[in-house]
C-alpha cells in the first residue's frame, strides 16, 4: 500500500469515527444552572415528564422518541400527525433504564420541579446520557422554556414565535384584569377529587389558574408546595367560605357537585357557576401542566367576568391550534371541546 | 340425672355473692352516652348554628307533617344540620358499631386479645377487592360483593396461616394477619400501579383514606344494612362466641360446631367490615382497641361484651370523627387520629397480655 | 347384659400417613362403670379422647358413643376473666339454641351444680382466682349441668396435692353412682385405677393393648409391659380391711 492511500484510509477513518462520535458539541447551560454537554446536532430526544414532553409536541415532534402523556383516540384526534405517530413510552418512573438506552437517545430532558440536586437527572447522567433540565412550572416561565429549547434544538425562531405569543397573551389579559376593582374579584373554590373535597391553597402552583385568571381562591392556608401537595376540607367548611365560583379540574368532578344534595347549600352552585374545563387532548389547566394553560386562563378569565374579558372561544381555539400546531379545527371539533 | 331444669332449682339458701354492678350498668349506660354523643357531635361544626336551632330541626325531622313546627332556621342551617352532619354521625355511628363487633367477635373467636379487623388484613383485603371492582368499572353492588370477597379471603387466609403455627400464645396470629394485610396492600399497591393516574387512580387512592368527609345519605344506606344485619345476627351469636374462647377441644366437647360456628362468624365480620371500608375507607385500629375498653367496662362475658364493644365503638368513631372535622383548618383524615391513638394503646395492652401470661393450648 | 356406653371398633389413628398412633383397638365400656386408661406418655391417650370426643375423626375403625360425653381437661387455662357461674352454664350448651341465650333456668340450674359442690358462693368471682382443685370441681360442675351420660376426664389428679387426688377420686367415684354416668379417666397412676375403677384400658403400644376388669387387666405382668418397670400388686390390712396397692420396684 502507497503512502497517500494509507494517509487517505486513515483520514477517511478519522472522520468516520469523528462523525459517528461526539461530532461537535458544545457546553449548554440548563435552566437548572447545571453546565451539561450536549451533541451540537440532537435528533432524537427523551422528554422524562408531561409538561416538557407537550412542550415540545409544539416545538420538534419529529425529534421526539415518543410522548409520555396519556393517549386515547379522541385525544390523538387533537394532535398533528407528527404527535399521533409517535409511540407512547414510559415517563420518568416507569420506564426502566435499560429500555431507553435501547432507545438511542442523545439528549434527555427532564422537568426542573426540585431544583437541585435531582436524582433522577443524575441518573440519566450517570448512564451517559446528556440531560438537561427544564422549567415547566409555573407558568410564568413558560416562554422562557421554550426559548431556551429552542436555542437546545436549534428551533429558534419557531421557539421565539411561541414564547412571544404566550407573552402577548399573558400581558394583555393581566392588563384587563388590572382594571377590575377589589371588590368585583371572584372568589373562587378549585375542586380537584372525586368528591369534590381537595382543593389547592392559595400560592400553590397546582392551582395557580385561579389567580392567573384574576380570581381569589379562598383556601388561605400554607402548606409547603409541591405535586404532591393538597388541603382536604368540608362541607360545612365552604358553606362558611362561600365562594362565588367553582371550578372542577374534571367533568366528572362538576357533575357530581351539580348533583350532590350537600353541595346545592353552596350559592355557586346554585346559580351555575361550576366550571370545568375541555379534557381534549387532555385536561387543559393541570395535569397534565401545558401550554394550554394560556388558553384555559383566558376562558377561565371570561367565566369569572364575562363582562370585562372578552373571550371567543371557537376563534381563539383555532389560532392557537394553527400557531402552535398548524393544524385546522372545525366547527364539530370545538363542539367537541367544549362538550 | 338430678341436674335438671325441671326440678325447683330455684332454691338456694346459701348466701351468693352478688354480680358486680357495674358490669350489669354498662350497657344501659352506654346506650344513654351514645343519645348523648349523637345529639353533641350534630351540635358541632365549622358552620355556626345555634343550638336551640339544631334541636329544632332535629324536632322537625322526626315529627309528621301535621306538627309541623315553625320554621326558624336559614336554609344553610337546615343544610349543614341534615345534609352534612347527619349522614357523617350516623355513618360515624355504623362504622364504629361495626368495627366494635368485629373486634369483639374476633378476639372472643380466636382467643386473642390482641386482634382487630385491620390487623387481621380483612380492611387490607376488601380495600383489594373494592380497587378491583374500580379498575373493571363494576356497578356498586359489585364494588360491595368484590369487598365482601377480599375481606372473606383476607380473614380466612390469616386464620388459617396461624394455625400453621406449632406454639401458642398471640403472636402467631399477630404475625398471620401481619402477613395478610401486607400481602393485600401490595395487591392493590399493584392495581393502583396499573391504573390510569388521570381517572381511576384517584378515586382508588382517595378510598385508602379513612375519612367520613364525603358521608352522604347514600352511604349511609349502603352502610345500614350489612351493619345491622351482620351486627344483629352477632348479637344473636354472643353466647356461642364464649364457647369458642374455650378452646377447640373445650367447645367441640361441649357440643359446639366449631367448624361451621368460625365460618359463620369470619363471613358475618367481612361483611360489616367491607361495607365500612366501602364506604369510608380504611379506619384502623378501632377494631383492635374498643373491645377492651368494652371488656373494662362490662366485663368479658360476651353477653354483655358485644352490645358494649357495639355501643363503645359507635361513641368512639364519633368523638374521634368530631375531632378530625373540628380541630384544624384542614379536614384531618380519621385513620391517622385512630392510629395515632390506637399504636400507643395497643403498645400498652401487649404489655399488659404478656404480664398477665395468656395462654391456649 | 348391661348396654355398652361406648363401643370401638378396629380403632385406629394416624396424624400423618403411615405414622400410626395406634391400631386395631376394640373395646367396650359398659354403662354406668368407671374405666381408667393407661398408657405411658405418648402412647395416644389424648388421640383416644379426641377421637372418643368426635373432635378427631379416625383414620380407621368406629368408635360409638351410646348417649352425650361431658369433658373434664387436665388443664383449666381461659383467656377471658369469666366468672365461675359462666364457666358453669357454658356446660348448658347443648341445650341452647344457636341464636339463643342461655335463660334463668339455666342459670339457676348452674348455681344448683355449684352449690352440690359447696361452691355457690364462689359463683360471681372470677375462675381463675380459685385454686386448682376448686377450679376442678367448677369443670365437675359443668359437666353435670350438661346432662351427658359420659363423663370423660383427662388426668384429674396430676395437678393436685395427695390429700386432694383421694378427694377428687372419690368424688369421682360418687358421682358415677349416683348419677349413674359412664366414667372414663387417664391416668399415670395404676393405684388410682385400682382405687376406684371397674374396667380399665392399657395402651401399651401402636398394636398391643389390655382390656377388661381393672383387676384382672392391671396384673404385674401388664403393668411392668406398660411402664418398662417392675411392678407389683401388694395387698395389705389396714383397720381391719383388705386394702391393694402397687409398688415399684427398682
Amino acid at each position: 500500500m502507497t503512502g497517500r492511500t494509507l494517509a487517505a484510509v486513515l483520514l477517511c477513518l478519522f472522520v468516520l469515527v469523528a462523525g459517528t462520535g461526539q461530532a461537535g458539541a458544545r457546553e449548554i447551560v440548563d435552566m437548572a444552572g447545571r453546565r451539561v454537554i450536549v451533541p451540537d446536532v440532537i435528533h432524537r430526544v427523551y422528554v422524562a415528564h408531561d409538561p416538557p414532553s407537550i412542550f415540545l409536541t409544539s416545538l420538534a415532534p419529529d425529534l421526539m422518541v415518543g410522548t409520555t402523556f396519556t393517549r386515547t383516540p379522541a385525544a390523538d384526534a387533537f394532535l398533528p400527525p407528527a404527535v399521533r405517530r409517535l409511540p407512547v413510552v414510559g415517563g420518568s418512573t416507569r420506564i426502566n433504564p435499560e429500555a431507553l438506552l435501547k432507545l438511542g437517545i442523545d439528549v434527555a430532558v427532564v422537568w426542573n420541579i426540585r431544583g437541585q440536586p435531582d436524582l433522577y437527572a443524575d441518573q440519566l447522567r450517570a448512564m451517559g446520557i446528556p440531560t438537561v433540565m427544564v422549567d415547566a412550572s409555573p407558568f410564568s416561565h413558560y416562554p422562557a422554556s421554550f426559548r431556551f429549547l429552542g436555542q437546545l434544538l436549534h428551533r429558534e425562531e419557531r421557539a421565539e414565535m411561541l414564547a412571544r405569543f404566550i407573552e402577548d397573551q399573558a400581558s394583555q389579559l393581566a392588563a384587563g384584569l388590572r382594571e377590575i376593582p377589589p371588590a368585583e374579584r371572584a372568589r373562587v373554590y378549585y375542586a380537584d377529587s372525586p368528591d369534590g373535597l381537595k382543593s389547592q391553597c392559595a400560592g400553590a402552583f397546582r392551582g395557580e389558574i385561579v389567580e392567573l385568571a384574576g380570581g381569589i381562591n379562598v383556601m388561605d392556608c400554607d402548606i409547603p408546595d409541591g405535586m404532591t401537595a393538597s388541603v382536604t376540607t368540608n362541607l360545612e367548611k365552604l358553606m362558611l367560605l362561600d365562594p362565588d365560583v367553582i371550578v372542577a379540574r374534571t367533568k366528572a368532578i362538576a357533575k357530581f357537585i351539580r348533583h350532590d344534595p350537600g353541595w346545592q347549600s353552596l350559592r355557586a352552585v346554585r346559580n351555575g357557576r361550576l366550571y370545568y374545563p375541555p379534557e381534549l387532548p387532555f385536561n387543559w389547566v393541570e395535569r397534565p401542566h401545558s401550554q394550554f394553560k394560556i388558553l384555559a386562563l383566558r376562558w377561565l378569565a371570561n367565566r369569572f367576568y364575562p363582562d370585562r374579558i372578552p373571550f371567543d372561544f371557537a376563534r381563539e381555539t383555532k389560532a392557537f391550534y394553527h400557531l402552535f400546531y398548524d393544524m385546522e379545527l372545525t366547527d364539530d371539533d370545538i363542539a367537541r371541546l367544549r362538550s | 340425672m338430678t341436674i335438671s331444669p325441671d326440678c325447683g332449682a330455684e332454691v338456694i339458701s346459701v348466701p351468693i355473692a352478688r354480680p358486680a354492678k357495674s358490669e350489669a350498668v354498662a350497657v344501659p349506660l352506654l346506650v344513654l352516652a351514645l343519645l348523648g354523643a349523637v345529639l353533641g357531635s350534630l351540635c358541632i361544626g365549622v358552620y355556626p348554628v345555634p343550638l336551640s336551632d339544631v334541636g329544632r330541626i332535629l324536632l322537625s325531622l322526626s315529627l309528621p307533617e301535621p306538627l309541623r313546627i315553625p320554621v326558624s332556621w336559614s336554609d344553610a342551617e337546615m343544610t349543614a344540620v341534615q345534609v352534612v352532619r347527619l349522614p357523617r354521625v350516623l355513618l360515624a355511628c355504623l362504622a364504629g358499631a361495626g368495627l366494635g363487633l368485629s373486634g369483639a367477635s374476633l378476639q372472643g373467636m380466636m382467643r386473642n386479645p390482641l386482634v382487630g379487623p385491620d390487623l387481621m388484613g380483612i380492611s387490607s383485603g376488601a380495600a383489594c377487592g373494592g380497587m378491583l371492582a374500580i379498575l373493571f368499572d363494576w356497578p356498586p353492588a359489585g364494588l360491595l360483593a368484590a369487598a365482601f370477597a377480599g375481606g372473606f379471603l383476607a380473614l380466612l387466609s390469616a386464620w388459617l396461616l396461624s394455625r400453621l403455627s406449632k406454639g401458642g400464645g398471640v403472636l402467631p396470629m399477630i404475625l398471620a394477619g401481619i402477613v395478610v394485610a401486607a400481602f393485600f396492600t401490595a395487591m392493590h399497591g399493584l392495581i393502583q400501579y396499573t391504573a390510569d393516574p388521570e381517572s381511576k387512580l384517584p378515586t382508588m387512592v382517595y378510598w385508602l383514606i379513612g375519612s367520613f368527609a364525603g358521608a352522604s345519605a347514600h352511604k349511609v344506606d349502603i352502610l345500614a344494612p350489612p351493619v345491622l344485619i351482620a351486627g344483629s345476627l352477632l348479637m344473636l351469636l354472643r353466647w356461642r362466641i364464649n364457647l369458642l374462647s374455650l378452646g377447640e377441644l373445650d367447645a367441640a366437647a361441649l357440643g359446639v360446631r366449631t367448624g361451621a360456628l368460625r365460618w359463620l362468624i369470619i363471613a358475618l365480620v367481612a361483611l360489616m367490615v367491607a361495607a365500612q371500608v366501602a364506604v369510608s375507607g380504611i379506619v384502623g385500629w378501632a377494631g383492635l382497641i374498643v373491645p377492651h375498653f368494652a371488656r373494662m367496662m362490662a366485663g368479658p362475658d360476651h353477653r354483655r361484651l358485644l352490645p358494649a364493644a357495639g355501643l363503645t365503638g359507635a361513641i368512639f368513631m364519633l368523638l374521634m370523627d368530631d375531632i378530625a372535622r373540628t380541630m384544624m383548618t384542614q379536614e384531618v383524615p380519621i385513620g391517622i387520629l385512630t392510629a395515632g391513638i390506637g399504636t400507643p394503646i395497643f403498645v400498652l395492652l401487649f404489655w399488659r397480655v404478656q404480664a398477665k401470661g395468656w395462654s391456649h393450648d | 347384659m348391661t348396654d355398652t356406653a361406648i363401643t370401638m371398633t378396629g380403632l385406629g389413628h394416624a396424624y400423618r400417613s403411615g405414622c400410626w398412633v395406634f391400631r386395631h383397638y376394640d373395646a367396650d365400656f359398659a354403662k354406668g362403670r368407671i374405666t381408667a386408661l393407661l398408657g405411658s406418655n405418648g402412647r395416644g391417650k389424648t388421640t383416644l379422647l379426641r377421637l372418643l370426643l368426635g373432635v378427631l375423626r379416625p383414620t380407621e375403625g368406629t368408635v360409638r358413643l351410646n348417649g352425650r360425653a361431658a369433658f373434664v381437661p387436665q388443664l383449666f387455662q381461659v383467656g377471658f376473666d369469666y366468672s365461675v357461674l359462666d364457666m358453669v352454664v357454658m356446660g348448658r350448651a347443648r341445650h341452647i339454641g344457636m341464636l339463643s341465650q342461655p335463660s334463668a333456668r339455666d342459670e339457676a340450674t348452674a348455681l344448683t351444680a355449684l352449690d352440690r359442690f359447696g361452691l355457690a358462693d364462689q359463683a360471681y368471682r372470677p375462675f381463675h382466682e380459685l385454686s386448682g382443685g376448686q377450679r376442678q370441681l367448677v369443670i365437675f360442675a359443668r359437666a353435670l349441668v350438661s346432662e351427658a351420660d359420659i363423663l370423660i376426664l383427662d388426668e384429674p389428679t396430676s395437678a393436685l396435692d395427695l390429700k386432694n387426688q383421694m378427694l377428687v377420686l372419690e368424688r369421682i367415684e360418687r358421682l358415677a353412682r349416683d348419677e349413674g354416668l359412664t366414667v372414663l379417666f387417664t391416668t399415670h397412676h395404676p393405684q388410682h385405677a385400682l382405687e376406684i375403677a371397674d374396667d380399665a384400658l392399657l395402651m401399651m403400644d401402636e398394636t398391643r393393648f389390655a382390656s377388661g376388669a381393672a383387676s384382672d387387666v392391671l396384673s404385674d405382668e401388664n403393668l411392668e409391659a406398660l411402664y418398662g418397670v417392675t411392678l407389683k400388686r401388694v395387698t395389705f390390712d389396714h383397720g381391719g380391711h383388705r386394702k391393694e396397692t402397687i409398688a415399684s420396684i427398682r
